[in-house]
């Protein structure tokens, strides 16, 4: 059996790519990816934990199924709006995105 | 098992409602169809709230003890969906332009209605998160709803992507706390805790991720930002919407967790709110000083008003439940009546700078007067509802020793009287632009006499409603 | 050695075996087929029509709606998998649950339908 840690320790560092690309990347399509990246980090944890933890009731499988289809609907709904600002000022960059500010 | 439905029954008739408008919109001809959509919207979520209240008194977990019916649950599930049906009312005017979609509109304000019954009944992590799903993502496209203005898709894009990394945080912590106790359901999550080192820091970790989600739908400090920009950019109803409602649902959801999953631990958490309410009491009081824009102002104001309902949560104890969930419902009358005011002068001016409710005193003097009633209410003037609210959260904090913290609320009411004096002086002491009287439609002057009816009666005569959050809390916490 | 890392063992023989069959073959066929080297046969196959641009062309961004919809479709089928070992167990209601389910489904793809979503301009 492979341990438990390494699987912890592979989503903890998928996260923490995720949170690497959501702040130093610029192109809100690359943002979208990272976020992304973080949760199928949370998917690893869940499935890992669901064997090792709680192997006789599956649950954490389920929460997977149940994260991946909340992931797919908010990718759809991102790329809608991202596709939204690209039409009104030709650009998906975020840091041009800046109409609101004090 | 069927018979677990009679208690989703609300829930189910939220969802027939949301379905019945999709049906309706590709049924209906061009003629009348933005009030016939919201008049349906609004049936549905009435009677909703008619069989919620039906419910009253009663108590049970229900669907494998996932969601749970409790008075608290059931109160605020009311008035989310009141506060939802006069917010599709609101929005008449606003889709009776050309090119609107009001049958898309009504179905993304229901659906997210839906989301926030969800979350207020919610007994399990999962659900609480799909309920949060199932709030924000109508609400990022009803964000970017004015598809030709891209100030509104500007404001989708940022409520999009940092509701994402916060949600994407929120499921972390989730999983480590599924991690060390094997579930996600709250009450066992307490149970099994009482096994485990409270000093954990994976454990801290995980609630400290959850909570930071759950801040980010109340905005609270440092999960704030989104609020501003969200707010100017969103069509103004959509931002009397977001204003209020959800943060009700949010503030129920982190009740329900602290109280119900944490009790092992309290004073992490409690120092945790105690920060965070003074960070967003201090910066949106702040912030709110230099802004033009009446939005982004109300947007910090609100922010503040986060910050002194925090102070409720940093106090644990019953009166201090009671005193939010009676600060809740004073703070989404007043702001609610205020952002309906502005899409009221918005719809004349065609701008929300502080500088175009100029006059307003002379050119529309009812109006005047009910802003200055809800700007006084949200500074804390004696008789009315934010009075009241105030009060309470402040005395339950001096009860539990915590005056530091009551002392910052106060001097923190004190500057919110500099900004809120702003917009009260413009009404009345400077001259107005234009001299013409302003055209107000029924429909709007019906929700703000409902707004300042809530606002009045919770300050004047609240004692029944005191009376009823804390017994409300009661049930609650016996569970 | 634990009984899971045995199974790794006979996925290694697998690829090996696999591995050298099917080298084998086509090394076969290399000796065996003529060779005659043309322009046309380095073309992309796109279902026997001329290729008439090159293969790092951008799509059309109207795919991305079809793309959303069939992604929609697709996740939400995953419940199905679930559902479909337990159902036997909760009988009727479950079916029923899940009927709902996909009516919901059904009609946001009739809404999107009608609305000309799934028209090409």
């Amino acid at each position: 059996m492979v341990p438990l840690q390494y699987y912890i320790i592979m989503s903890a560092i998928l996260f923490t790519i995720g949170i690497y690309g959501v702040l130093a990347r610029r192109n809100a399509i690359l943002v979208l990816l990272s976020v992304e990246i973080m949760f199928n980090a949370v998917n690893i944890n869940f499935m890992a934990f669901s064997a090792y933890i709680t192997p006789a009731t599956m649950v954490g499988q389920i929460y997977t199924i149940f994260a991946v289809a909340s992931g797919a609907a908010e990718i759809g709904i991102g790329l809608a709006i991202i596709l939204l600002i690209y039409r009104g000022r030709e650009t998906v960059n975020v840091d041009e995105v800046n109409m609101l500010k004090w | 098992m069927a018979r677990e439905f009679i208690y989703l029954v609300p829930e189910i008739i939220v969802l027939a409602t949301a379905l019945g408008v999709l049906v309706l919109d590709l049924v209906l001809g061009a003629k009348r169809k933005p009030l016939i959509l919201a008049l349906a919207s609004v049936a549905g979520l009435l009677a909703a709230a008619g069989f919620t209240a039906n419910l009253m008194g009663q108590r049970a977990i229900v669907m494998a003890d996932m969601f749970v019916i409790d008075s608290f649950g059931l109160v605020l599930k009311v008035v989310i969906l009141v506060g939802a049906a006069l917010s599709v009312l609101l929005a008449v005017g606003f889709l009776e332009r050309p090119k609107s979609h009001p049958g898309e509109y009504d179905f993304l304000i229901v659906a997210s209605t839906l989301g926030m019954m969800v979350m207020t009944g919610s007994n399990n992590l999962l659900l609480a998160f799909l309920g949060i799903q199932l709030t924000s993502i109508p609400l990022y496209i009803l964000a970017g709803f004015k598809r030709n203005d891209s100030k509104s898709s500007e404001a989708a894009l940022k409520y999009f992507l940092l509701g994402v990394l916060t949600a994407a945080l929120m499921l972390y912590g989730m999983s480590l706390l599924y991690g060390l106790t094997g579930t996600l359901n709250l009450t066992t999550i307490a149970a099994r805790l009482g096994g485990i080192k409270t000093n954990d820091p994976v454990l801290f970790l995980g609630m400290v991720f959850i909570i930071a989600g759950f801040s980010f739908k109340i905005a609270a400090v440092p999960f704030h930002f989104w609020a501003p920009d969200v707010y100017e950019g969103s069509p103004t109803c959509v931002t009397a919407f977001i204003s209020a409602v959800p943060k009700i649902a949010g503030f129920a959801v982190l009740l329900r967790l602290v109280y119900t999953a944490f009790p092992a631990l309290t004073p992490q958490w409690t120092g945790l709110m105690a920060l965070m309410a003074v960070l967003t009491m201090v910066t949106g009081n702040i912030m709110a000083i230099p802004q033009k824009d009446i939005k982004r102002m109300l947007a910090f104001s609100g922010i503040a008003h986060v910050g002194y309902a925090l102070i409720a949560l940093a106090v644990p104890g019953q009166n201090a439940m009671g005193a939010l969930v009676f600060y809740l419902l004073a703070y989404s009358a007043m702001t609610a009546g205020a952002f309906t005011i502005v899409v009221a002068v918005g719809r004349v001016s065609h701008e929300h700078q502080i500088t175009s409710f100029a006059g307003l005193g002379t050119r529309a003097p009812v109006l005047a007067a009910a802003m200055t009633v809800f700007l006084l209410s949200m500074l804390g003037f004696p008789l009315t509802a934010g009075f009241t609210g105030k009060f309470l959260v402040f005395s339950a904090a001096i009860e539990k020793h915590y005056v530091w913290l009551a002392l910052i609320g106060v001097i923190n009411s004190v500057i919110s009287l500099y900004y809120y004096f702003g917009v009260v002086r413009q009404m009345y002491l400077t001259p107005a632009r234009a001299t013409t009287k302003m055209q107000v439609s029924g429909l709007v002057w019906l929700l703000i006499a409902i707004a300042l009816t809530v606002t009045f009666a919770l300050g004047i005569y609240p004692e029944p409603v005191i009376n009823l959050t804390r017994h409300l809390v009661v049930l609650f916490a016996r569970f | 050695m634990n009984a899971g890392m045995t199974n790794y063992y006979y996925v290694v023989a697998f690829a090996i075996v696999g591995g050298v069959f099917g080298g084998l073959l086509l090394s076969v066929a290399r000796m065996l087929r003529p060779r005659k080297i043309s322009k046309t046969k380095l073309e992309a196959y796109e279902c026997g029509m001329e290729p008439f641009e090159g293969n790092w062309t951008q799509y059309s961004a109207r795919f991305y709606v079809f793309a959303l919809v069939f992604l929609i479709f697709d996740v939400e089928i995953a419940f199905l998998y679930p559902w479909g070992t337990v159902f036997r167990d909760f009988g009727v209601t479950s079916l029923i649950e899940m009927f709902v389910f996909i009516g919901v489904l059904l009609l946001g793809l009739v809404y999107a339908w009608k609305k000309g979503v799934l028209k090409w301009l």
